[in-house]
């Protein structure tokens, strides 16, 4: 009877070892990084939750820095050999990371897709082509991006303009820049207290890129050429930015003396209602104040030309690290996240670029989709570059050198310079 | 007592011993970092594909590395017109709190204070001091005067963190100064009085000669560690505008970790080495105590 016991005991024993050791083999904790976007990570923390309530042998971990911070500490995890399973990337740094086989190819099937061209069929077009290398698509958009001109409805009433009927929306840069000097508003110290326009100032050289790109592109201002020489200092170029960033300064309606500086919140003047035009994606308005965000109307991005319109288009994605051991399970979770494209525009303000987005019922009630919807057809991305985080920073540097009123064509020669530097090492 | 070798020789296992944590936790933490970067500066390396030799490719760039040449001259502009105020202004402050009587602790508390606040919470304070839109400009305004760029304009921004680092190196240089000071034998002074020394000869004299080895202290430590800052210059501008407050170390910072060049960056940071070695060096042997 007493060996009877312990045999029991023992296949007890190691019954529960084994099971033990079956739930440790099959459970798997996704570790998630993020850049620092509280309405985003709130909504993935809720997402989370509910797919391990599906799936419970699969937790998701969330870790979250700032945009900046976020890219350096992403790069250093990568490289000490502990890259998390997803990971949350801007699609300029694609060709980088995918040619140093950071990414791993997205799975069709994991989107329950049999195919790259049915993966491609789910998404609007372009969306996935900033996040494409060699027909490879390494990454599914969790924002697929475009720009627009918010306005503060009230701000446009002290004028005596109502921005609700769109004919009395700015059309062009020129109409920009005039309606600021009438939207400034100074204290009789000559303190400006209200600005009309502002572009982004002194934060990383994409917030400025994401702001001249359309410009550039309207004027048909090349960053580098066909061969890969700077042109940056070309006439189109220097017309580009004399006639739009370098008038703000010189009107002194703007600048960077003007500006609050968050790299949280990039627009914080306009979203504390210091501000009364921005130029911004739809994922800006849940940063908004209560007051910003009942007054708040969604204009289209002023052209040069309405007959050839042109925007940027951009894409903070979503990709699964090659190194990964866990990458099944996380471009399922992927799937599940990605897929509710309702749920995020309405928490987060995001488009997942997926087709129809902008017919469902939440879409049409968001502010603007329409405005936006219109803005994907017309967009490009930024420059490809392997270098781009250098040649960026080139032409930051000189707007910043042209604001404090060195000649445009000047700033822009030192950096077409510097970009042809950087090229050839 | 004799100490026979083979004690000699217990002790001095025991010594190696006791020595071996701190000698293993300098190797570790300090030699090897020093020798991979100089290793890592013959290299090209990404962090994220394996380093490839390319031999002194980076320090023969160097003559004509824009970057590095601007951010070169930034660094030395700001070393120098920062150790030379700062020393003059510690002495002073040294030497007149030797002169007070009663509250000479409570001068000493509060001029040490900013060295023990968090660097990044004040970098943080005087940015937004400076802020265009910010008190310091408030209270221009209020005196009459126009208030100005401090932190965004090339011709400012690099005045502005001079003077912010005055205010925060100035504290710990004093306490330095003053615990020199103090070390002064007063039969000296007394001596000289007796002797009708007074004032500038007394400086000259007596005070001076006797704080040669503090005064080569301070300059070492203040041009050395002006030669590493970085919080400042990170924080408040981020080395702009323009670049023109992109010191040295911001450089290293964004060439290896934003813009992915290691090697680069190693080769910066090599020279960056060697040339605080050097200067070190040489104002040492400049204000050694010849007669020691």
């Amino acid at each position: 009877m007493r060996k009877f016991h312990s045999a029991l005991l023992s296949w007890a024993l190691v019954g529960a070892s084994t099971l033990a050791l079956a739930s440790s083999v099959t459970a798997a904790e996704l570790t998630f990084w993020h850049h620092t976007y509280p309405p985003a990570t709130d909504f993935i923390a809720k997402k989370a939750a509910e797919y391990t309530a599906q799936h419970p042998d699969v937790t998701i971990k969330i870790h979250e820095d700032p945009h900046g911070d976020y890219e350096v500490k992403l790069t250093a995890a990568i490289a000490a050999g502990n890259p998390p399973d997803i990971i949350n990337v801007l699609d300029y740094l694609f060709p980088q990371y995918a040619s140093k086989g950071i990414l791993a190819q997205v799975d069709p099937a994991a989107f329950g897709q049999a195919s790259q061209a049915d993966l491609e069929a789910l998404y609007m077009p372009s969306a996935l082509s900033g996040l494409t290398i060699d027909g490879k698509t390494y990454g599914v958009p969790e924002e697929f991006n475009t720009l627009a001109l918010f306005l503060n409805k009230k701000h446009f009433a002290d004028i005596g303009v109502d921005v609700s009927n769109p004919d009395n929306w700015p059309k062009t840069w020129n109409d920009v820049f005039e309606l600021s000097k009438k939207l400034q508003k100074k204290d009789d110290a000559g303190k400006t207290t209200r600005l009309g326009f502002n572009w982004v100032w002194n934060l990383d050289p994409y917030w400025y890129a994401q702001q001249y790109w359309p410009i550039l592109v309207q004027y048909g201002c090349d960053v580098v050429d066909a061969s890969g020489k700077a042109a940056i200092n070309s006439p189109a170029c220097v017309q580009a930015f004399t006639e739009t960033w370098q008038r703000l300064i010189t009107d002194g309606t703007g600048g960077p003396e003007l500006a609050t500086v968050n790299p949280v919140n990039a627009l914080q003047d306009f979203s504390e209602g210091r501000q009364s035009m921005a130029i911004a994606g739809i994922w800006a308005p849940p940063l908004y104040s209560d007051e910003v965000k009942a007054d708040y109307i969604v204009a289209a991005l002023p052209q040069r030309d309405a007959v050839n319109p042109a925007t940027l288009l951009n894409s903070y994605a979503l990709a699964v690290t090659a190194g990964s051991k866990n990458q099944k399970e996380a471009f399922e979770f992927l799937r599940f996240l990605t897929a509710d494209s309702d749920g995020y525009l309405a928490a987060t303000g995001y488009v997942t670029g997926l087709k129809g987005w902008a017919d469902t019922k939440v879409a049409k009630e968001t502010r603007g989709s329409a405005v936006f919807a219109e803005g994907q057809k017309h967009g490009s991305f930024v420059w490809r570059s392997p270098t781009w985080s250098q040649e960026g920073t080139a032409i930051k540097n000189a707007i910043e050198q042209f604001a404090q009123g060195v000649p445009v064509q000047a700033a822009l020669d030192q950096a077409a310079a510097e970009i042809d530097q950087i090229r050839a090492n | 007592m004799m100490r026979t070798g083979s004690g000699r020789s217990r002790y001095g296992r025991w010594g190696f011993l006791f020595c071996l944590p701190a000698l293993l936790f300098i190797a570790i933490f300090q030699l090897y970092p020093v020798l991979f970067s100089y290793f890592i500066s013959l290299h090209e390396y990404d962090l994220l594909s394996p380093p490839r030799y390319v031999g002194f490719k980076y320090f023969r760039g160097l003559v004509t590395d824009r970057a590095f040449l601007r951010s070169l001259s930034i660094t030395i502009t700001y070393v120098v017109y920062t150790v030379v105020p700062v020393l003059g202004i510690a002495f002073w402050l040294g030497w007149a709190l030797t002169k007070l009587g009663r509250s000479r602790g409570a001068w000493r508390t509060l001029i040490f204070l900013p060295s023990v606040m968090p660097l990044v919470s004040v970098a943080l304070t005087w940015k937004l001091l400076l802020n265009v839109q910010g008190p310091v400009n408030d209270g221009l305004s209020a005196l009459g005067m126009a208030p100005a760029s401090w932190l965004t304009t090339s011709a400012m921004a690099p005045w502005a963190l001079i003077f912010v680092s005055w205010w925060h190196a100035t504290s710990y240089y004093t306490i330095i100064f003053l615990a020199g000071f103090l070390a002064i034998p007063r039969d000296h002074y007394e001596a000289a009085a007796l002797d009708g020394a007074r004032g500038w000869s007394v400086l000259r004299h007596i005070t001076l000669p006797s704080m040669k080895p503090t005064i080569a202290l301070v300059v070492v430590l203040s041009t050395v560690n002006g030669l590493k800052t970085f919080a400042f210059q990170q924080i408040m501008t981020d080395g702009g505008p323009a670049g023109s407050t992109q010191i040295l170390t911001l450089l290293i910072y964004k060439t290896s970790f934003s813009f992915l060049q290691m090697g680069k960056a190693s080769a910066y940071s090599v020279i960056l080495f060697t040339g605080i070695l050097v200067i070190s060096l040489i104002q040492i042997w400049l204000l050694r105590d010849r007669h020691a």
